[in-house]
This record gives C-alpha cells, structure tokens and sequence, in this order.
C-alpha cells in the first residue's frame, strides 16, 4: 500500500490527481478512530490527512476560527475562553479528542444547536 | 440583463399549455389575460418587468408535481414564487415560462409545543408563524424585513435571515425538515419534527437555493421560547468609523447581542423625519444594540456594552427602560426603508456582507464612491453580521441615473468581495447579481454548483436565468473520462 501525507493543499491535490489518473481507490485517514468499525478497507492508496493540521486564523470580533482539518478539537478549546467564547464541539471518542474534519464528515452533532 | 433566449415554439404552444394546465388546476387557479398576469410581471426588484407566459395557482402537492411533471414534459421553463417579496429578482417570471405561484398553500398545518415545532404550508406568511404562537410564549426567529409580506417558502428559497439572526441564526438554522417536489413531479420529503436531517445534508443544499432545484410545498420551523427580557441601546457616534469599531469589539468581546442595527447619518435624519421618536440628530452614526435573555444576565451585559461603546467615543447613550421604550428604538430601524424613500424617488437597496472589522473601511471606500458617481447613500444595515444594505438615491426619470446606480451598486459589492466579504447577505443572487458572481467563483467553482443544480434538474427548466451567469447544458459540465475504451453514457449526445 502507498501512503501519501500531503502538508498542504498542493500536494493533497497531486496526491488525489495521481489516484485518480492511475484509477486506483484511495483510503482517506484522518485521525484513525473509526479504523476499527467495520471489516478493513485494502485499497492501494492511503490518503494520510494528519499533517494538514494547526490553527491558520483566529479573529475573534469574526467568530471565525480557521483551522487545518485534522486539528484536534482540544488544540482549539483553551483557545477560545480568553475572548468568551467556547466551541460546544468539545467531544472525545475512545478517549481521543476528535479533529475538525472528524466532526465535520460524521455530522457530530452539540447541545447547543 | 440578457435573460435566457424565450423558446418561441413553447409560446406558439400557449393555448394548448393553458388548456393542459388548466385540466391540472380547475377554476380560478390559471390565470392568462394580460391585466391579471401583470400583477406577477415583477418582484420587490421592480427595476426588472417581463410578463410570464401563463401564472399557475395550484392549491395541492399532487397539483405540484402534475404541472412540474407537464412542464418538463413539453420543454417549458417553471418560475417558483412566493409573495413576491424578493429583492434580488429571484421570482422575476420568463416570457416563455410557467409562473408557478404557491400564495394558495397558506395554512399552518400543526403546531406543536412539545417538539417544539410549526409545520406549515409554503405560502404561510413570516409574521404569521410567531403571532400563530405568541400567545403560549413562542415565536420564530428569522426576521426579514418584510417578514409581514415574505412567506416561509421564500425564506427557504433565499435562506432569509433579519435583525435576530445575529444570535438565532438564518432561516438554515431555524427548519427542521421540508416537503418539496422536483421539477420531474417527483415529492420528497427532507428532515422532520427531529434535529439532524438524515443522511447528507440535502435540506441545507435546499436552504437558499433560489427555486432552482425544487419547489417547496411544506415546512416544519423551530419555535423558540420569546426571551424573558429584551432591552435596547442607543448609541451615538461622532464617526461612522467609531461606530463600525465599536461593533468589532462588541462581538470581540463575546457579547453576541439579539440584534445590532447600524444607521449613517442620511438614515438617522430620514427616519427622525419620518417617525420621530427622538433618535439624536448631532451624530453621524447611530447604533441599536438589543441584548436579550434572563434580566440579570440582560442587565450584565447592557452595562458591558455601554462601557465598549464609551470606550469607542460614543457621544450619546440610551438604554430602554421598557417594552415602550425598547419599540421606539426600533421604529425608526424598521422604517429606514420607508423613510429613505421620501427622501428621495428611487432608490435601490444593495446587499452585501464583509468581515465586521473592515465595516470602517468600506464605509470610508463607499462615500469616495457616492462622490465619484455622484448619487448619495444611505446605510441602514445588519452591523452585527456585516451584512450591509446601502441605499443608492437616484432618480429613475433622469436618463442615465438607474445605470449609474447599478453601476455604483455593483462597485460596492466588488468592495465586499475584495475585502473578504461576499456578493449577498440575505437577499440572494437572483438576477441582481448574478453577472458579478464571476469575481467571487472561478469557473470550476460554478460548474461545481451547476453541477449540483444538474443532479436536480438536469434539463435546466427550473428558475433558469437566475443566480448562474452562464447557462450550460448538463452534459458540458462533466469531464469526460474514458475508462478502458468505455464511454460513460454513450447514450447522450456529445458536444
């Protein structure tokens, strides 16, 4: 199996355009929670998402926070009590805090909403 | 603006595309003389007239899907429509389209407390929702403008948001599931009296697709407890700069008030002039900050905002000491529209949203360019959400002054983009602006949306002409890929 850990999006998108053009699937790991739901893919490629991690851009007076998508939650939340705010994401699966785009692909859900 | 080319071979079929609907619709609901049709030839965006091929009233979901069914059949374009209330010329009708209107479907079907929820018809007022509930203490929260007017089929059609959604969010946050038919008469049905609509989240594709990808027939709204308190701030500043400012740092605070309203000094002095409930005169920026919740909490924060806008050189300040009060600070906001238009014959009402800490820099940047085109303008906007509404004055009798003002409209919208913002708030792309969504989306952005638009509508008979600045046939829009020798679809014509 290939595994590809793309730092940005130029090279995720290379990565994507050589699986695509070699007409291979692509495994996409993010933090590897779910790994074990389910039998095991055996795909040829892995799409490694962990190094597109890290806060870019936190603008309070926007309530916007821009982070890489494998960002674990918990990076965020000390963050964010300094301005007032809180991100109600706050959730932990097998005792591993979840990355953004965790929270994002299964629809996680907050009490808040 | 070039609307897509009429079909002349659907108009010469106009006879025989009255008599099939009208064996769809008996009675009164198809509507075909000039005089009557006339009333449909134009939305809230008036500065756009064409009159629809036919209007079509249908009173049932079966009703729906056989003229959606019909219209695809035979070819013709469909142009949804609520009350007409758009200000992006979202429901402007086509010379060679059916004008589907949904004012029939105007029952609140359920309400129910204990989920928390209304379900109700498309064609069912804003207003009507929050004053069906009040009485047990509930409302709905998005609040249009013309929330008297609008219907909750047009707020979904738009993603409609209002004063509160600041705090309560825009109409995608405030409904829990739709009933909606495609354009092939087919009825689905989307979410429900539940949180978390199933699977991927279509109901939000939904929310602001502009009539392009279905016809909504019912929704079920989120009904929320009216706070136990409300009160308001008046806030005058010195500059519009201050004001802007105090708005960034409210919100960088983590203060997210109710509301946060902001009027420039042409707005200040036509709503005084016009309800006159006091607003100062002596300042160049007004500022109405509504904080909600329990009292204690309320009166917390209250004091919390008063110092942030001390801070940012307000010269006056106003809390409401009752429900009296907290209304005529309001007055003045919620008739800003009307009382700008007696200032002046015409004016055209622009919607764009920018990043709130740039609100200074646009308002500076606006006023170089009301110079430059020589037409003045007036503010009265969402400052809470950056989601700016200047008024351009001009005089649609003066030759010229309309182009002008489209011009100017579109400058200020090529700003928000510029700055970070985006082309439209709440009001939608419509027709207005949908020859500028080419300098906020390259084009593999939009032939990605049309794409989306195509897995709906393949034929591109829903509502066309609006949002897309370019029509493509489906088949265009997807890169062909030979696998093997094998042609996907060998079927389709190839171009």
């Amino acid at each position: 199996m290939s595994r590809f850990a793309p730092a940005d999006l130029d090279e995720l998108r290379d990565a994507i355009g050589e699986a695509l053009a070699m007409d291979e699937p692509l495994e996409v790991l993010a933090g590897g929670s779910k790994r074990g739901l389910g039998p095991p893919l055996q795909l040829p490629r892995m799409l490694d998402s962990s190094r597109l991690a890290g806060i870019r851009d936190y603008q309070p007076s926007e309530l916007v926070l821009t982070a890489g998508a494998a960002t674990p939650i918990e990076e965020i939340d000390p963050r964010l009590p300094r301005h007032g705010r809180c991100s109600l994401l706050s959730r932990q699966i097998w005792g591993r805090s979840l990355a953004c785009h965790q929270l994002l692909l299964a629809g996680v859900p907050w009490a808040a909403r | 603006m070039r609307m897509p080319a009429p079909d002349a071979t659907v108009i010469e079929r106009r006879a025989d595309i009255v008599e099939a609907l009208r064996g769809i619709v008996p009675g009164e609901g198809v509507i075909v003389s000039e005089a009557e049709r006339r009333v449909y030839e134009s939305d809230g965006l008036t500065a756009y007239r064409q009159l629809p091929l036919v209007v079509v009233l249908p009173s049932t979901v079966e009703q729906v899907a056989a003229v959606l069914r019909y219209c695809k059949e035979i070819g013709a374009k469909v142009v949804p429509r609520g009350a007409g209330t758009s200000l992006s010329g979202g429901a402007l009708p086509l010379a060679d389209g059916v004008l589907l209107g949904m004012a029939k479907f105007n029952r609140i079907l359920e309400i129910d407390y204990e989920n928390r929820c209304a379900v109700v018809q498309p064609g069912v007022t804003n207003l009507a929702i929050s004053k069906a509930v009040e009485h047990a203490g509930f409302y709905y929260a998005p609040d249009p403008s013309s929330q008297i007017a609008c219907t909750i089929g047009g707020n979904v059609a738009e993603n409609s948001g209002g004063v509160h959604c600041l705090k309560y969010g825009l109409t995608t946050n405030n409904i829990l599931g739709i009933e909606m038919v495609l354009m092939n008469g087919e009825i689905i049905r989307l979410g429900g009296k539940h949180l978390d609509a199933e699977n991927y989240d279509v109901l939000g594709v939904m929310t602001g697709s502009e009539g392009l990808l279905g016809v909504v027939t019912e929704v079920t709204v989120r009904i929320l407890p009216r706070p136990t308190t409300a009160r308001a701030l008046l806030v005058g500043f010195p500059t519009t700069e201050d004001a802007a400012n105090c708005v960034a740092a409210v919100i960088g605070a983590g203060i997210i008030p109710a509301g946060m309203e902001m009027m420039d000094w042409p707005a200040i002095h036509a709503a005084e002039a016009f309800v006159k409930v006091g607003y100062p005169l002596n300042v160049e920026a007004l500022l109405i900050v509504e904080l909600d919740g329990a009292p204690a909490e309320v009166d917390h924060l209250i004091d919390k905002v008063e110092a942030i806008a001390r801070h940012h050189n307000a010269t006056t300040i106003q809390s409401s000491r009752d429900e009296t009060e907290r209304l005529a600070f309001w007055s003045g906001r919620k008739a800003a529209f009307p009382a700008v238009g007696r200032i002046s014959p015409d004016y055209y009402c622009m919607d764009g949203t920018i990043p709130r800490a740039r609100l200074a820099e646009v308002l500076t940047r606006m006023r170089t360019m009301s110079e430059q085109y020589g037409l003045a303008v007036a503010n009265v906007f969402h400052a809470g959400d950056g989601n700016l509404h200047p008024l351009i004055l001009y005089d649609a009798n003066k030759p010229g002054e309309i182009e002008r003002a489209e011009a100017f409209g579109a400058d200020i919208l090529k700003l928000c983009v510029e700055l970070g913002g985006v082309l439209t708030g709440e009001h939608g792309v419509g027709v207005e602006k949908r020859d500028l969504m080419g300098t906020m989306f390259d084009e593999c952005d939009l032939a990605h949306q049309q794409r989306l638009k195509c897995a709906f509508d393949p034929d591109g008979l829903l509502n066309p002409g609006k949002m897309f600045p370019q029509l493509h046939r489906c088949a265009e829009l997807g890169r062909l890929h030979v696998h093997a020798g094998r042609l996907p679809f060998p079927d389709l014509p190839r171009f």
